[in-house]
């Protein structure tokens, strides 16, 4: 399912943090969205994800104008996680991924076998089943991150949004995150994530959309765009690119 | 009984297994109600037999049963029935709207008094009495639970966008209720009459209250209670965070206000009725999570028991403690709620 931006506009109490960008992630695309802090990267998350209403422009999800769709009908296609916090419960993995069904929830009725059969794959889509039925605050940083993304995937969406998934893991972490993202695109889900390793970036991404100051600065293809002169523009700060030898393709470093 | 969905012990892979959380989960429900029930029953059974007279168990079961004891049966049917009714409306009342302001302000610490809405139900109270004595019960309660709207009203415009921190919401709470407290204070020191009365309302209180009281509430807290629980997933979504909520398809800002309303609904009846009772909304849904754990389909409805329970035993014991005359009932639940509320804030993560 595809998902398009047109002019759209984003504002804080009149504060615009995002100007009319018009862009358009394709069906079964793997987009990641970098950018320095501030940019607005988030901020664009947030619209195209349907928890903020854009001051103007609309965003398509599939076609229809999703700030015209009724919010549980675009949850059940297109799941956010946002940044990962804290908090303090004692629910268990498998608890938390079942509250992932929310929106396919109606008053008084009651957990279905499709239910049951979602949760079911996105646990082991996250390869989480060894803890399901651990309470999540015992869990590492990398467990939680998954157990959160199990919880996104139980929706069963068709377009996944993620802000910076990756960010407070190691490395380890990051990339079998990714790996599990990775996979999950492969199966046919459009994937739009949020990140700050750009090795990771030019790894995984089919598709590479630079946003300063609340503009798409560039957009295209990793080996088109990752180039020095255009992050140099973005992250202002010069960068040598190196080569993966394995994969040829070209790796940034800040130099 | 059991949640559990068909077909659900069977996971991808064929083989079976229990789904252990939802059990667990219902199994801690359902001990936690039994107990509660129970104990609610006990203090019932007490609060019949005790007060200013102490009827025994024999005259106090021909009383509630017979109205060949006249005197046993006016005792029971007239005066102490009814405010055990009303303590337990009341205490219920106050629980479920401690768990949806813990939930809405993201705050463990929130609750009707602390935040304002119950001073604000107590103003429209007190002027309601100061400019017509003579006010009727139910004309009483709509007043109250107009200054309760009124007060999650402001509530609600602290925190709006969501963009507000539970530590400012909790100093703008303190603000309200400080301000509000000081005017229903002013208001009713002034007017002399109602000193004897204003005591009681005050501190939070059950004296004299009988059927007119419940008549009056139940009509407005039972629904409250029964919406509050139709609307535990859309609260356990919103526990996890307004982002994450609403990517699930809930609507934040619309279930806050709808929460809010309820809370200023169910705060006006529980004051215009109780007065103004402390703590019982913030300990309740502590003191029922330690039981029941943090999926709000169950933790509302234990609230609701948990508030009950305080509510009803703390009117016992103010029937008690300097017997034959009684001290207000908010002087008790004070008394526990403040060491528990000192416990959270010195050992709570």
């Amino acid at each position: 399912m595809n998902l398009r931006a047109e002019g759209l506009t984003l504002a804080y109490r009149g504060v615009e943090v995002i100007h009319n960008v018009t862009l358009e992630i394709a069906s079964g695309e793997f987009a990641v969205v970098v950018g320095p802090n501030a940019s607005g990267k988030s901020t664009l998350l947030r619209g195209l994800g349907r928890v903020m209403a854009p001051a103007s422009g609309r965003v398509l999800l599939g076609g229809n104008d999703i700030n015209r769709l009724a919010a549980r009908e675009v949850a059940q296609q297109l799941a956010i996680l946002p940044q990962m916090h804290d908090f303090d419960t004692d629910l268990v993995v498998e608890e938390l991924v079942w509250r992932g069904r929310t929106p396919h929830y109606r008053l008084l009725r009651r957990a279905t076998a499709e239910d049951a059969a979602a949760v079911e794959r996105a646990i082991i889509a996250t390869n989480i089943e060894a803890l399901r039925d651990r309470p999540l605050r015992s869990l590492s940083g990398g467990e939680r991150q998954r157990a959160w993304l199990a919880l996104a995937l139980a929706q069963d969406p068709r377009v996944l949004l993620l802000d910076e998934p990756t960010t407070f893991l190691d490395l380890r972490h990051q990339v079998e995150l990714m790996e599990v993202l990775r996979t999950l695109n492969a199966g046919g889900l459009t994937v739009v994530a949020v990140l700050h390793d750009l090795s990771l970036v030019s790894r995984y991404a089919h598709r590479v959309l630079g946003i300063l100051d609340g503009r798409v600065a560039f957009d295209g293809s990793p080996e088109d765009v990752l180039t020095s002169a255009g992050l140099e523009r973005v992250f202002g700060l010069p960068m040598t690119m190196l080569t993966d030898p394995r994969t040829g393709r070209s790796v940034p470093m800040p130099s | 009984m059991n949640q559990a969905p068909p077909g659900a012990s069977t996971d991808g892979a064929g083989t079976s297994r229990p789904r252990s959380w939802r059990s667990r989960r219902l199994r801690r429900f359902v001990t936690w109600s039994v107990l509660a029930l129970g104990l609610l029953l006990g203090v019932g059974v007490l609060s019949i037999m005790l007060g200013a007279i102490t009827l025994s168990p024999e005259q106090a079961l021909r009383g509630l049963t017979s109205d060949s004891d006249d005197f046993a049966y006016r005792v029971v049917w007239q005066i102490r029935l009814p405010r055990y009714i009303d303590a337990i409306l009341v205490g219920a009342a106050l629980g479920v709207c401690g768990c949806l302001l813990q939930v809405v302000t993201r705050n463990p610490l929130a609750d009707p008094t602390i935040l304002g809405v119950s001073a604000a139900a107590g103003l429209a109270v007190s002027v309601a009495l100061v400019m017509q004595p003579g006010i009727s019960r139910p004309m009483l309660t709509v007043v109250s639970i107009a200054g309760g709207l009124f007060g999650a009203g402001v509530l609600l415009a602290m925190a709006w966008q969501g963009a507000v921190s539970a530590i400012r919401l909790t100093l703008a709470g303190v603000a309200i209720s400080a301000f509000f407290g000081a005017a229903i204070v002013g208001l009713l020191a002034s007017s002399r009459t109602f000193l004897e009365l204003s005591l009681g309302f005050l501190a939070g209180g059950l004296y004299g209250s009988d059927w007119r009281e419940a008549r009056a509430i139940s009509p407005v807290i039972l629904p409250g209670i029964v919406i509050a629980m139709a609307m535990g997933t859309r609260l356990n979504a919103l526990a996890l965070g307004d982002d994450l909520a609403a990517g699930l398809g809930v609507l934040t800002d619309r279930t806050r206000l709808f929460v809010l309303a309820v809370v200023g609904v169910m705060t006006g009846a529980a004051v215009a009725v109780a007065g103004l009772v402390s703590f019982v909304g913030l300990v309740s849904p502590h003191v029922a999570r330690m039981f029941v754990g943090d999926d709000h389909r169950y933790l509302v409805p234990a609230s609701a028991l948990t508030g009950a329970i305080l509510v009803t035993t703390s009117d016992l014991l103010a029937r008690l403690v300097i017997h034959p005359a009684e001290i207000p009932m908010g002087i008790l639940t004070a008394a526990v709620g403040a060491p528990f509320l000192l416990y959270l804030v010195r050992f709570r993560r």
